[in-house]
Formats: structure tokens, sequence, C-alpha cells
């Protein structure tokens, strides 16, 4: 069966060509942050201080993670919600060093399982920058 | 003439149709109102005709709502300052605190209330329902009878999610269309409670306005008489179907299968925690609930068929639910059903849902508004109410239909809606 057009189907190869590129750079980039993100989170597991306080954090970074990860149980607000524990109030120190001890896998409290999954994912920039936006809403 | 009959009758068609899509895609256009903002994880509500709302709060009290937005703080938990004043008994502690309310039938005349709370007088604490009565200026409660008091109260921690002292005490307190007093219970994490025929918890009660059995219930010979219904898991929803007078539970699943079921006068819900039973072994802390892999993300498939919520393996006569949410569990909390201003979603059930992201579960914080079969024992459909703008989703903790046919709608993150078609 001839071609109707074979202009147009090298041209769809070439696009379908830079899609799957662009796709498996993309790919590549995301492979290459988690890695980094797991090298980190497995190297401080050895360290006292967790990494994570030392880093600057950006709110607004944060305030997606937040409304992703957190929002469902603690509220849009942070003030907790039925057994779920009021988050403003606290100091950075105090919600980075639940939020890393949970992450190593440490169990604590009745809503282990559900923090040990939200947070197992998160490297020290999200932590930092999660605990930023939550330390910038009102404790009132 | 004909052109213009033919432009009429597209444009007419045009109109059907886009108002036939509109509503397929749900695009409702609810008007919202924040009807209170900071409050304490509210958990109920309760109405009288003329708009006059009771409300609790888990850890505060009770307080009313008047119709010039005034709010009277009732009856205070023990130690919280505010209220006019307080049960020195009543305390929360993780799930448990001041949940259902619900005004009496014949408020009118009587002036009594009912209220469901933990209380510590008796050791090691237990849920009571409260009867009280209001005075006249809806400034202060009297005449506290608890008329039950054994409902059973976790009081210490166990090695399961959500493990804290305090879980599962069910807590929906309603007045079904004939006139009983219904209540709701939980399993309180133990494993001997569902299908104990003496222990309260995880049972739907039905009585009258003193605490006594209903003459009408039908459980199983040796059950306590106030038994509708048993073996259940953590009721916190109850609503009457508007056809057939029945009660409809919207009930908890562990990891998996939240229900709604169509009860049967007597029936077993068929949820049965034990271990070494049904083909388990022991389980933490003797209760198998949550198991296997409690604190790990697995198929619900998998789980659901090693700890059913409804073993109709082991009872085969159990109560079949009409909705297991996909196999989800996500919070499902309080049922209601539309008054007739909502059109085509006018005598349709409503549910609300907490949400709950564990191993991989969609959160799926919403309300969901249930199409039935006519006898209401069949779910025939369930659509996801849009919210109206400004309105966030949240732990939806009660749905109440108030007098004017609004929908009210408490969240635990302090707030309580109300949505109007």
């Amino acid at each position: 069966m001839p071609r109707a057009c074979p202009q147009l189907s090298v041209l769809f190869r070439a696009l379908l060509g830079a899609f799957f590129g662009a796709l498996c750079l993309a790919g590549a980039a995301w492979a290459a942050e988690e890695t980094s993100s797991q090298d980190a989170a497995s190297e401080e597991v050895a360290t006292a201080e967790p990494a994570a306080a030392a880093l600057p954090g950006d709110a607004a970074a944060g305030k997606k993670l937040y409304r992703r990860n957190c929002r469902a149980c603690h509220g849009a607000t942070a003030k907790g919600a039925s057994s779920y524990p009021k988050l403003v109030g606290h100091p950075a120190a105090y919600l980075i060093d639940k939020v890393v001890r949970y992450r190593e896998g440490e169990k604590f409290g009745p809503n282990t399982p559900l923090m040990a999954q939200r947070v197992k994912k998160l490297s020290d920039q999200d932590i930092a920058n999660v605990t930023a936006f939550i330390i910038s809403l009102p404790d009132d | 003439m004909t052109l213009r009959f033919k432009m009429t009758s597209a444009l007419a068609f045009s109109a059907a149709f886009c108002a036939s899509t509109a509503l397929a895609q749900n695009t409702t256009s609810l008007s919202y109102e924040l009807v209170l903002g900071g409050l304490e994880n509210p958990w109920d509500m309760a109405f009288l005709d003329d708009g006059t709302m009771l409300f609790t709060e888990k850890c505060k009290g009770l307080s009313v709502r008047m119709l010039d937005g005034t709010v009277n703080a009732l009856y205070g938990m023990g130690g919280v300052g505010g209220y006019a004043s307080n049960g020195d008994d009543l305390f929360c502690e993780g799930q448990a605190g001041m949940m259902g309310v619900a005004f009496d039938p014949a408020f009118a005349e009587n002036r009594r209330i009912y209220v469901y709370s933990t209380s510590n007088m008796t050791a090691p604490g237990t849920n009571r329902l409260m009867r009280m009565v209001v005075n006249d200026d809806f400034t202060g409660v009297s005449d506290r009878t608890d008329i039950v008091d054994d409902v059973e109260y976790k009081p210490l921690a166990s090695d399961h999610p959500f493990g804290g002292p305090g879980a599962h005490n069910g807590g929906r307190v309603r007045f079904g269309p004939e006139g009983a007093l219904w209540l709701t219970t939980g399993d309180t994490h133990n494993e001997d409670v569902p299908q104990s025929p003496t222990l309260m918890g995880s049972k739907i009660m039905r009585m009258d306005t003193d605490g006594n059995a209903h003459p009408g219930n039908n459980p199983p010979d040796g059950f306590d008489a106030r038994t509708f219904t048993y073996g259940h898991r953590n009721v916190q929803g109850i609503a009457f179907h508007p056809g057939t007078g029945n009660p409809i539970t919207a009930e908890h699943g562990p990891w998996h299968s939240d229900e709604i079921t169509f009860l049967v006068n007597g029936g077993n819900a068929g949820w049965d925690p034990r271990g070494n039973m049904a083909g388990r072994g022991d389980c933490p802390d003797g209760y198998c609930g949550y198991s296997p892999n409690q604190m790990d993300g697995m198929d619900r498939y998998e789980r659901a068929a090693f700890m059913p919520m409804t073993d109709l393996e082991t009872y085969p006569d159990a109560m079949v639910p009409m909705w297991d949410n996909n196999g989800w569990s996500q919070g499902t909390s309080s049922n209601a059903f539309l008054a007739d201003n909502w059109g085509a979603w006018s005598g349709q059930m409503v549910v609300g849902i907490m949400g709950i992201g564990f191993g991989g579960t969609p959160i799926g914080q919403r309300i969901d508004v249930f199409e039935l079969s006519d006898d209401g024992q069949e779910v025939y459909d369930v659509v996801e109410m849009t919210l109206p703008e400004g309105m966030e989703a949240g732990r939806f903790r009660s749905v109440v239909v108030g007098p004017d046919g609004s929908l009210y709608a408490a969240v635990d993150e302090g707030m309580i809606h109300k949505l109007t078609p």
C-alpha cells in the first residue's frame, strides 16, 4: 500500500523522537533528583543535628508541599484537627526534629504509620521549606 | 417563519442540552456561607424548626447558636471555662469527647436535648448519653440524666494505628421518624466488643428517651435488648431513608472498605476483629482490625480478604453493605438526606468523608451524593458534590440538613459551613 504522505511520516517520526527524547531527559532529571534526595536522607541518619535545620526554607515552595502532604489532617491553617496535632506555635527545630525522626523510621505516637508514609520522600530541603511555611502561619 | 421556528427549536434544544450537560458535569450553583468559624473540632449539630442550632465541640462542650447569631456556651467539659455549667466528669482524649447531639421531637413541650460524651464518672471511663433540659432563654441546661452510661471507652494505648486512648466511640445521636432515639457506637479497638451480646460498643441502639430498649428491637437471644444491630466497627453516621423510614448507617472501614449499610432489625454487620479465627493467627494486642501489615500500605483487597469489614464467610447472614467506597477507607463519617429543594438531588443521601491518605489511598475529602433505589436498599449512583467557590474541602465530620433545607457541614478544622441550593 503506497504511503499517502511520506513527508508527514518523516515529520511525525521526528516529532515523536523529540517527544520521547524530552521525556527521557525529564525522567533522568527526576531520577537524579530522587537519588540526590535519597542520598541526602541516608547521609543525615548518622548526624545528630538534622541537616534540614541548617537549610534556609522557602515558604512558598513549602506551601505547595504542605497543601499536598499535610493539609488534609493538620488543616489548612495547621491548627490541627481531631486526633492530629496542632503544628503552629512550635519552633522550627521542633517540627524538623519530628519530621526527620518519622522519615528515619522512628515510631512514636499513634499516628506514626500515617506520618511515616507522608514524609518518607521528603528531602532535607523539602522539610526546611514546609517548616518555613508552617512557622509563617499565624497562631491565634 | 419556518426558519424562525427552526432557530427557536435549535435554541431550545441547545438550552436543554446544555442544562442536562451541566447536571451531568455536576456544576452545581450552591450558595455558601460560613456559619461559624474558629471552633475546636465541631462534632455535631441539631436544629429546631426556627433555625436555632445546638452544636458540640469535642474538647470544649455544648453550645447553642441563636437566630441572631449569638452563641451561648451551655455545658462544658470538665475544667473548660466560659460555659454556663460544666460536667466535671466529661473529658476528651484522642477521638473521644463530646460527640452527637439531638433535640427531643417534643422539645417545645419538654425542653429536652440529648448529648453523647465521654465521662470518667466510673473507671476506666465510659461513653454516656445524657438527657438535659434547656432553660427558656437558651442560656443554660439542667436536670442532667445519664440515660445510657455503659458504652465502652478505650482507656489505654495499644499497638495499632490511631492506637491512642479514646479510639472508636461511634457517637451519632438521632431521632428516627417514628420517634425512637438512636445511638451509634464503636469497637474501642477491643476485639471482643463487636460480637458481644452485652458490651454496648459496636452497636446501633434504639431506645426511648429514658434509655429503655425499644420494644420492637429484635436482637438474637441473650443480647442487650437495646440492640437494633451489632457487629459494627465504628459508626459515625445514621440517617433515615425518607421513603421507608429505615435506618442507613455510614461507617469507617479499617485500612479498607468504608461502608453504607441498610440496617435490618437484629442484624449483624459482620465485623469481628478477633485473632485465631477466620484464618487469622495472633494479632497485635489481640486486635486484628488493621491487620495484616497494619503499619504499611498494601493492596486493599488483600486486606479485606484477611480481615473483612463484613465477614460473610463466618457470618453468612450478615447485612451486606450497599456501598464499600470502591474498597477504600477514607474516613466516612455522617450521612443525611437532602430536602426537596435540591432539584435533581432532592431526597438523595449525602455522606461526609473526612479523608485518610494512607498507603496509596487517595485522601478523598468530600461530600458524596448518593442516588438510592426507591426502597433505599441499593446504590444507583454516587457523585461528588462540587463545593462552591470560597469553600475548601475539610474533614467533614457532620452533615446535617437544616429546617431551611440547607446542608450544614462541620469540619474538624473548626468551621460549620452552610450550603444552599
